[in-house]
């Protein structure tokens, strides 16, 4: 049932291998990373605390250099980009949110959502951001800044920040980490219906197996490598989360 | 790039919100900096602009017209200048003053006529008493510190050689005083009418006749200035315009403003290390911004830009409250510059040297903030997923290395404007690239010592020593900039203790307690009498002396000569000696001959013919008491070594040529300090006319003086001393977080109050240790260099100095270090360990 892709997989990476080094010796993190993801689709990955999930997503996001392989984001070699141009490229196609929020202290949500836009010089960064303030139900909160928001509401902004420049690709690092079930659970619909409504691929790492089940495609990593473990092993009690998958192809 | 400059501020503006911390560190480090330059460039102004203002006051005419030891002839005098002008003369001379109880003091005696002063104005005490009323019918005008020491008020009678005076005034304010040099005497004002009686002035004895001139209006001083010196470049007087009064005063501002600008400089540069741990302590805060705002699309030049326009503001607020108080501050101090300055303080607004401080408030934040700025911009943002940021290690890229060059470059040129003497500038800045790279050297070698050290020791020593250098420990910054500030307190101690010593020997040990001037030649039997009568009176030397002044060198009229030596100022004591003096040593030519009688010879001193460029054989002309008289330069020998109290001379005629002008003796003697007014008593009663100077008071004067300067020195130590200190006290804050988890940690382990009490002690006491250890060296190298081979004083140990540097430093750094801890040790362990 494979379907050929007409234009180049958003997300592909090839053996992908990182080493850092640290006092004690050479850390082997990533040991051969493969993956296609499509555009508009999105994928999960799970798996114990220092498999690499992380630093997966800082290869992919252009924020971490392989040590070895091939790292495209539609159909960007993220290698050849200096670390200039990867910032700029970073601001344009890719949004980043966070287990902690990461919102800048000293600005109000409104500012927060608007530095992207106008890091990459975009008319409107305000108005825009207005928008998406509004899109994540926190038009009222705009000039709140972020010690006078609760968790969920920072994540919101935060998501707000990471769609600000209608990127095309979303990494969410353990998005609901830091939130009780009820706030984690309004985030995840939000987040889906932004990525839904905008084609937007996702990219997400969670420890959630039943977050993770909501995604086109779910990878365990475990030791620096990562494995497909559905839609081939999808656990039933989740089937009805989920739209009916494509298999996609996936190296 | 504009664009990109005012995004960049916009996002500066959002994170300046929340506060700079460490802010007050950096603000102090700047403020105390370019306040300090500001106000010594502020006062330099005002001085310089006091001199321009009131230079026809102090010289006390357009022109003067400067005799000594003769007057001159009013027809003369008539012939030199165009008619309308207005004459007034001033004779100025040394003499005895006795009050109350047979008190003495020798004075400064200053003899007006009624046309004083053709300019400015003299005030008294009494206010409103004008000086002709006060001097009238055998009245004096004194200083105020004569009253005390001779025991008279306002009122009294005082005896000045043979005559009596009535007290009528004190002087405030004199127009022609220039101060700052020492005088042998305070002053006192007589009318000339009087001097006759008094009679002070006998042939011979040291008196300069003054005569100044206010020029009718439309006469070209300067040109007239300038036709009378090249018309009368040999006579017996000296002419001198308000041009000549010019170096003199300011030489000795100069001198004054470039040491001071040079230790506000130094104090900047200390506070530099300050305001770079203060930006370096605020991006460290700032991590987590820096590699977020890379997540959302910032370039690393777009961080660079953001911080430093953040540094930039904050800075100019630290130089505009610098430009300030340096604006403010003169007028606060003109009191206690009081004497130290030749004339006083004019304050006024003064746009150059403010500028000139704010350039290198700016500049001194921008050297020292591009290297942490260079760091911060190459965070990475792969910190975000790790929970794990640290400041990035690399080398600044090159072009930040450019900007600091360049930094560098500004600031030595600044150096170089601001700091007049260009030769001190170049030293300075010499001096201090060497210290700073001297004491970063010894820093990183003591440490790596204690490093060796530290495994050694029991636990608290290990944890200790251990916190001096871990990753991110601000342990050299300190140790440099307190060792800076402890380095410059130990040169000026050391330095100090070396010039004490050398004076407690020159006034209390060899030399000869008392000197006699004009004593005249039909006097010398009674002298010599005196002296024999007084058992503890020994070693009496007598040096005949006449005044005379160097007119021409080889066959150059000496005022056209070029040349620029003390010998040329004025006119300087003459002698003759048939013998060589003992302790001579001759470097050219040979001794006359006992008997000689022949042309007028000369025997010179070595650094006088180097100056004059002059050898064996060439001929030298003097003007003694309006007559020319030439010598050939016969003797070149060392350099007179005053020290050892002979009487001597910088010029030594062989006998024949000087004995017929009128002259003088001096006499030398030395007596225990219990004999010595017995000896003033005889002298006093039998010679009125002779002027005795203790050397004991000269030495107790030069001592104030030396006090007063102290204190000016010792203040501009501190300033470099508190740079230092907040240098210090920037790093405390800095580990204060630190710190707190640390105590947090180690109290959930079982460590007691007291425990970590000892822990931050050692390590702070090892951080003033390390500092105190590397300045005493570095002080007491510099120190020697200048005593041995600037001063050529004889070296002196100073160990108590070094003692009380050691006590302050441990002090210091113990002080803030327990200011900076004690709270952390109060706080219960969980709130800490709850937000990490």
């Amino acid at each position: 049932m494979t379907v050929e892709p007409v234009s180049p997989p958003m997300i592909a990476l090839e053996n992908v291998h990182l080493t850092l080094t640290s006092a004690a010796g050479p850390v082997k993190i990533l040991r051969g990373v493969d993956l296609a993801v499509q555009a508009g689709r999105s994928v999960s990955v799970i798996g114990p605390s220092g498999s690499g999930k992380s630093t997966l997503m800082a290869v992919a996001g252009g924020i971490e250099r392989p040590s070895h392989g091939e790292v495209a984001i539609d159909g960007q070699d993220l290698n050849a980009l200096n670390e200039d141009e990867l910032a700029s490229f970073r601001g344009r196609e890719i949004g980043i949110l966070f287990q902690s929020f990461h919102l800048i202290p000293t600005m109000t949500a409104l500012e927060n959502v608007a530095v992207p836009l106008e890091l990459a010089g975009e008319d409107g960064a305000f108005s825009r951001a207005a928008e998406g303030l509004d899109a994540v139900h926190l038009a009222e909160r705009a000039d709140h800044y972020p010690g006078q928001l609760s968790g969920g509401e920072q994540q919101r902004v935060a998501l707000a920040r990471a769609l600000a420049n209608r990127p095309k690709l979303l990494l969410a690092d353990e998005p609901t980490g830091n939130l009780d079930q009820v706030t984690g659970q309004e985030i995840v619909e939000l987040m889906f219906g932004i990525q839904r409504e905008r084609v937007t691929t996702l990219l997400l790492i969670t420890h959630e197996p039943a977050l993770a089940e909501r995604c086109d495609h779910q990878y365990r990593m475990a030791d620096g490598r990562l494995q497909k473990i559905a839609p081939e092993s999808k656990p039933e009690r989740d089937a009805d989360l989920q739209p009916p998958l494509r298999s996609d192809e996936v190296a | 790039m504009i664009a990109d400059l005012r995004l960049a501020w916009r996002l500066a503006k959002r994170e300046l919100r929340s506060g700079f911390t460490g802010s007050l560190v950096f603000l102090a480090c700047l403020i105390l900096g370019v306040a300090a330059i500001a106000a010594v460039g502020v006062i330099n102004a005002g001085v310089l602009e006091g001199l321009e203002k009131d230079s026809t006051a102090l010289l006390g005419g357009d022109l003067k017209i400067e005799s000594t030891n003769r007057p001159l002839e009013d027809e003369l005098l008539a012939g030199l200048v165009p008619a309308g002008a207005r004459r007034g003369d001033v004779v100025r001379t040394n003499a005895m003053a006795h009050g109350q109880d047979n008190r003495r003091v020798v004075v400064g005696l200053k003899v007006v006529d009624d046309a004083y002063p053709l300019y400015g104005e003299v005030v008294l005490d009494p206010k409103g008493l004008a000086l002709a009323d006060a001097l009238a019918e055998g009245g004096a005008v004194v200083e105020r510190g004569l009253l005390a020491r001779l025991d008279v008020a306002i009122g009294d009678r005082i005896r000045i050689g043979e005559a009596d005076f009535t007290l009528r005034a004190v002087v405030e304010r004199e127009p022609d005083r220039i101060g700052g040099f020492v005088s042998i005497g305070p002053r006192v004002f007589i009318h000339q009418r009087d001097l006759a009686a008094s009679a002070i002035i006998q042939p011979g004895s040291l008196a300069r006749f003054d005569y100044r001139f206010a020029l009718a209006p439309g006469v070209d001083t300067e040109a007239l200035v300038a036709g009378l010196k090249g018309e009368h470049a040999e006579a017996g007087f000296q002419v001198n315009g308000v041009r000549d009064i010019q170096p003199r005063v300011t030489r000795v501002v100069d001198r004054l403003a470039s040491f001071l600008t040079i230790s506000g400089l130094a104090s900047l540069l200390i506070g530099g290390v300050g305001v770079a741990l203060a930006i370096q302590n605020y991006l460290t805060g700032k991590i987590g911004n820096i590699a977020m705002l890379k997540c959302l699309g910032a370039a690393s030049g777009m961080i660079f830009k953001i911080y430093l326009l953040q540094v930039l503001a904050l800075a100019l607020i630290g130089v505009a409250i610098g430009l300030v108080i340096g604006q403010a501050l003169p007028f606060l101090v003109s009191a206690l510059t009081e004497g130290l300055l030749p004339v006083g303080i004019r304050t006024g607004f003064y746009p150059q040297p403010l500028l000139v401080a704010a350039g290198f408030g700016v500049l001194t934040t921008l050297a020292f903030a591009i290297w942490p700025l260079a760091r911060a911009k190459e965070i990475s943002p792969a910190g975000m997923f790790r929970a794990l940021l640290t400041p990035s290690s690399r080398l600044p890229d090159r072009r930040m290395l450019l900007a600091l060059g360049v930094c560098l470059l500004g600031l030595a040129g600044l150096a170089l404007i601001g700091v007049s003497d260009e030769r001190l500038a170049m030293i300075f800045i010499a001096v201090a690239l060497a210290a700073a790279l001297l004491l970063t050297i010894a820093a990183k070698l003591v440490l790596l010592a204690t490093k060796k050290l530290a495994g050694r020791g029991g636990a608290r020593l290990r944890m200790a020593l251990a916190n001096l250098h871990r990753p991110g420990a601000h342990a050299t910054s300190v140790i440099v900039a307190l060792g800076a500030g402890l380095t410059v307190l130990t040169l000026i101690a050391v330095i100090d203790h070396n010039m004490r010593a050398e004076l407690d020997q020159s006034f209390s040990g060899r030399v000869p307690s008392l000197f006699f001037i004009d004593i005249q030649q039909d006097q010398l039997a009674s002298f010599e009498d005196i002296v024999a009568d007084q058992e503890a009176a020994q070693n009496l030397q007598l040096l005949p002396t006449i005044r005379g002044r160097v007119v021409r060198i080889k066959d150059v009229a000496a005022n056209q000569s070029g040349v620029n030596h003390w010998t040329l100022r004025r006119d300087r004591a003459l002698s003759y000696s048939a013998t060589m003096p003992v302790g001579t040593e001759i470097i050219d030519g040979a001794w006359w001959p006992s008997d000689y009688a022949g042309p007028a010879m000369l025997a010179i001193e070595d650094d006088v013919a180097e100056a004059y460029d002059v050898a064996i054989g060439d001929q030298l002309a003097f003007n003694v008491l309006g007559r020319v008289i030439e010598a050939e330069i016969a003797v070149i020998r060392r350099e007179i070594d005053w020290s050892q109290g002979r009487l001597d001379a910088a010029f030594l005629f062989s006998p024949g040529t000087l004995e017929a002008a009128p002259h003088a003796f001096a006499a030398a003697v030395d007596v225990d300090a219990t004999a010595e007014p017995r000896l003033l008593d005889a002298v006093a009663e039998r010679l009125p006319n002779v002027t005795p100077i203790s050397m004991r008071e000269v030495g107790g004067r030069i001592r104030g003086i030396m006090e007063k300067v102290r204190l000016a020195i010792l203040a501009v130590a501190g300033v470099t001393l508190i740079a230092g200190l907040l240098v210090l006290a920037g790093a405390v804050a800095a580990a204060r977080r630190r710190h707190l988890y640390e105590a947090a940690v180690l109290k959930v382990l079982g460590a007691r109050r007291i425990d970590l009490l000892r822990v931050f002690a050692i390590e702070y006491l090892g951080l003033g240790l390390v500092a105190a250890l590397v300045a005493g060296l570095l002080g007491m190298a510099g120190a020697y260099v200048v005593v041995t081979e600037v001063m050529h004083l004889p070296w002196a140990w100073a160990f108590g100095s070094m003692v009380m540097i050691l006590a302050i430093a441990l002090s210091l750094t113990l002080a803030a270090g327990f200011l900076g801890t004690w709270r952390v040790l109060g706080k219960p362990a969980g709130s800490i360990l709850r937000t990490p």
